[in-house]
């Protein structure tokens, strides 16, 4: 069979027989070109995305810097690099933390949208790489592991963007003096010391330089000092160390969430045997039941009946005995028939003997009544050829009963059987026929 | 399990009875086949030794043997007791008869039997209980269990009116034989299916470990085979209520009406097809009555309650995601025209998931086309149709013989939750294609759980 895996009959589960036969089919490198391609375009796109956004998060820095000429207002760009970022992470600790029933927010539908049209699948094109792309799409972007794999996608995003503006943000400092201030109308001085060391808190608990408050006051102009050297390698190492510490960090961490909850969710998925396609499957693999062999055949078989049911020619006369063959209890006798005429019912080898003697006793003609619905075994053949010997055979009868229509293929049975144990085709007689 | 990790011969049962009691019925019920033998309601249908094996994952784990008929016990057994009285008892004495076959050509069938009765692990004796007990049972019973092997009595035919269970039990009990089976070939029952393997398995002690894993596997294939159906049947609702046919005229009411007639009845033809493919019934012929179809408008009532309740929380969820992206956007263009990007982000994720969903509705309105689907009545029709063709295909025997009819579906009700389903399957037929792709397989477990409930 196509696929039957390289393990041999009747081992592993059928799981592992689907996966090494999987494999198997993989290896056609027809089907291995038309599963690769989807991951390949999806993993360039993601290296140009990515690449792009580099450049994006260095050029946003450069911009931001370049703006205020020689003097940065450091407050300033803190916001724009790190708040929109902040807002997105908390945008999504609120969705993936409170909203986890419904994930079917825009992102999914746009992305998995941006995907089709992404992926060739111009109709009639080539119908198995169109199916080996649905087959990816459909298992990449699985519903218990959709939200968590977008999730990583959005935070290598970000990533890339704030190593990008960090990578830029270094070699601009590196490479060029700029002095930092602090602005604003509202605020008094004190507030930007407090504000400067909440944010530095945990560089000093790393023992990286952070300004002093007379670096940070004079930074606003507030108290006149020459903004040294000193000063500004804190400044910017203070940049430096927010981006990392709330830009980069966090972003780090939510990816490696994601990456987990994706890769836990994964291992956790399984293939639905059930459905319909599995259990076709599975039939062909392993089929349930062996073909049939005939292990003793029959030596002799039967010929096709020969006797046909001719014009009925006689019927039962009035003062026949009556007797049952083989009939259960709940079958009465036909209503005519009064008690003195009936003998009984032949059950088993003690009551045909004995019906034989009363036979013998009082010879007259003779009505044996059966089941038509019963089989006509040679068992009951046997038992109505000692009955219809006894009797004289040219004055017994044999009657079938039945609720319904006897069936053309049951009534020959029953006129074999009469043949059989010595009985003209013409006395047999469906109880219906009776007058 | 030591009975899975190394190979070993199947347990060899050999069906054995009367004939015309339904041997070769239980076999095709056991294998779940159909074609298995030959069925007539005649004797001596069956005149081969027939087997087949019933396997796990590829290992066979039973072999039923069909044997024919035993016909003339109370001949053979007079020939028994003539073998017996030369001094040849039990297995010798069958032996013995076997041995000298050649001489007794009018009991090849029943020595057929005998011969499996020997080499058999154990042997199903099949009882057509709408028979008395006669005679000629009791001797087939006593020659059989000379082989000195263990014997089940399968009570068939137990669901007609004429049966006599209470007879045949009485009457097993003084052959003593107390474990019995009640099983009717025609009628199936998983869970006499199951009674069947148990009462082996406390016959055979020596193979209970193959006889559980066989009851294990059975059950766990028996729950997907259902799940299978019930999936199917899902299916089918889904696309017959998700179906929307458009035209450009209105006059065309009674073409499209057609279409959608022809459309469904394909469906429920197809998905017909594929259960009697899953279950095994392959040529099993179901006269099914055209389903009457009508044509039901389609319009989204935008204010219904299950509507804004679906959906409400996706638009705002859709607004915050927009606000998102707008500030992605505002800050990767440097990111100094803070909020406007995020507003105008919000907007346009509101008004696309919105235009999204209501824009096709829209759409056909302005061009003035008209719209039609399958109404609620058709679906429920539907629906009765498929739970009562589950009903009878899960209770049927592979060995029935005679055609599927559908009865009138006047009497039957829909289930009381069928409602809140229906609910569910007008959002299906709202929603648009990519929403569909993701909410089909949400759908279908759905409905296939719920209507698993219902079968």
């Amino acid at each position: 069979m196509q696929g039957s895996g390289q393990l041999p009959d009747g081992q592993g589960t059928f799981e592992e027989r689907l996966l090494a036969r999987t494999r198997q089919l993989k290896r056609q490198p027809k089907i291995a070109k038309a599963l690769n391609s989807a991951p390949h375009l999806y993993r360039r796109t993601m290296i140009l995305v990515l690449l792009l956004l580099a450049i994006l998060g260095a050029s946003a820095v450069s911009q931001a810097l370049a703006q205020g000429g020689r003097t940065l207002n450091i407050f300033w760009i803190l916001i724009v690099l790190l708040g929109f970022h902040t807002l997105s992470l908390l945008l999504w600790l609120v969705f993936t933390g409170l909203l986890r029933t419904s994930n079917s927010g825009v992102i999914a539908p746009l992305f998995q949208r941006l995907l089709q049209w992404f992926l060739p699948h111009r109709k009639g094109s080539d119908p198995m790489l169109e199916a080996a792309n649905r087959a990816w799409l459909e298992t990449s972007f699985q519903s218990s592991f959709e939200s968590w794999r977008l999730g990583r996608i959005t935070h290598s995003g970000w990533l890339s963007y704030l190593a990008g503006g960090l990578v830029g943000m270094l070699i601009l400092f590196a490479t060029r003096e700029f002095d930092f201030v602090w602005e604003s109308t509202l605020l008094s001085g004190e507030t930007f010391v407090q504000l400067t060391h909440m944010l530095a808190a945990p560089l000093e608990f790393m023992n990286a330089p952070v300004p002093s408050d007379a670096q940070i006051l004079a930074a606003g102009g507030q108290i006149v000092a020459e903004n040294d050297a000193s000063a500004r390698r804190a400044w910017a190492l203070l940049l430096l160390g927010c981006i990392m510490l709330y830009g980069v960090a966090p972003r780090t961490l939510a990816w490696l969430c994601c990456a987990a909850m994706e890769k836990h969710r994964h291992a956790q998925w399984q293939i639905n045997t059930a459905r319909p396609y599995y259990l076709k499957l599975h039939r062909q693999l392993w089929p349930q039941t062996s073909d049939t062999a005939i292990l003793d055949a029959d030596q002799h078989p039967t010929s096709a009946a020969i006797t046909r049911a001719t014009k009925r020619l006689s019927e039962v006369p009035a003062n026949a005995l009556w007797l049952g063959l083989e009939l259960n209890q709940r079958i009465g006798w036909p209503t005519p028939v009064r008690e003195q005429q009936i003998i009984g019912r032949v059950m088993d080898q003690a009551s045909l003997q004995q019906a034989q003697e009363q036979l013998r006793r009082q010879p007259g003609p003779l009505a044996v009544l059966v089941d038509a619905n019963r089989p006509a075994d040679r068992g009951l053949i046997r038992s109505l050829t000692q009955l219809v010997t006894t009797a004289d055979k040219s004055r017994c009868w044999l009657v079938l009963h039945s609720e319904q229509p006897i069936e053309a293929s049951k009534l020959q049975t029953w006129i074999d059987a009469a043949v059989k144990s010595g009985l003209s085709p013409h006395h047999l007689i469906p109880m219906a026929d009776l007058p | 399990m030591s009975a899975q990790q190394e190979p070993r011969a199947p347990l060899v049962i050999a069906v054995v009875g009367h004939t015309n009691t339904g041997k070769t019925s239980l076999i095709r019920t056991l294998l779940r086949n159909s074609e298995f033998g030959q069925v007539q309601d005649s004797a001596g249908t069956t005149r081969h030794v027939e087997a087949a094996q019933l396997a796990i994952n590829g290992q066979a784990m039973i072999e039923l043997r069909d044997t024919p008929g035993l016909e003339d016990s109370i001949a053979l057994q007079s020939l028994l007791q003539t073998l017996e009285a030369a001094g040849f008892s039990g297995r010798r004495c069958l032996q013995q008869l076997i041995d000298e076959e050649h001489q007794h050509v009018e009991f090849e069938q029943e020595i057929k039997v005998l011969k499996q009765a020997m080499t058999c692990d154990a042997l199903l004796y099949v009882v057509d209980c709408r028979d008395d007990v006669f005679e000629k049972y009791r001797h087939e019973i006593q020659s059989l269990s000379l082989a000195s092997r263990p014997i089940l009595p399968v009570l068939n035919f137990v669901h007609t009116k004429d049966s006599q269970v209470d007879l045949w039990r009485d009457a097993l009990a003084e052959l003593r034989l107390h474990a019995l089976v009640e099983f009717d070939t025609v009628a199936f029952d998983f869970t006499a299916e199951n009674r069947l393997y148990q009462k082996l398995q406390t016959l055979l002690e020596p193979s209970y470990d193959l006889l559980q894993s066989l009851l294990e596997h059975r059950a766990v294939q028996w729950q997907q085979v259902r799940s299978a159906c019930e999936t199917e049947v899902a299916k089918l609702m889904l696309n017959v209520a998700g179906k929307i046919n458009i035209t450009d005229h209105q006059e065309d009411a009674e073409k499209q009406l057609m279409e959608l007639r022809d459309f469904t009845r394909e469906q429920e033809q197809d998905c017909l097809k594929s259960l009697l493919n899953i279950l095994e019934f392959s040529d099993l012929a179901v006269d099914f009555p055209d389903l009457p179809v009508s044509n039901g408008r389609w319009t989204i009532d935008l204010f219904a309650p299950e509507t804004l309740k679906a959906f409400g929380l996706d638009t705002a969820s859709a607004a915050a995601t927009g606000a998102a992206i707008g500030a992605g956007v505002d800050l990767l263009l440097a990111g100094l025209s803070l909020g406007t990007g995020t507003l105008a982000g919000a907007a346009i994720g509101a008004t696309w998931q919105t235009g999204r969903r209501y824009g096709r509705n829209l759409l056909t309105k302005l061009k003035g086309q008209s719209t039609a689907c399958v109404d609620d009545t058709t679906l429920t029709l539907l629906l009765l149709r498929q739970i009562w063709l589950l009903r009878t295909l899960f209770g049927r025997g592979h060995a029935a013989q005679e055609s599927l009819h559908l009865e009138s579906t006047e009497k039957m009700q829909a289930p009381p939750s069928w409602p809140e389903q229906l609910k569910q399957l007008h959002l299906f037929r709202n929603a648009n294609r990519s929403e569909r792709q993701r909410l089909q397989h949400k759908h279908e477990q759905q409905l296939a759980t719920w209507l698993q409930q219902q079968i």
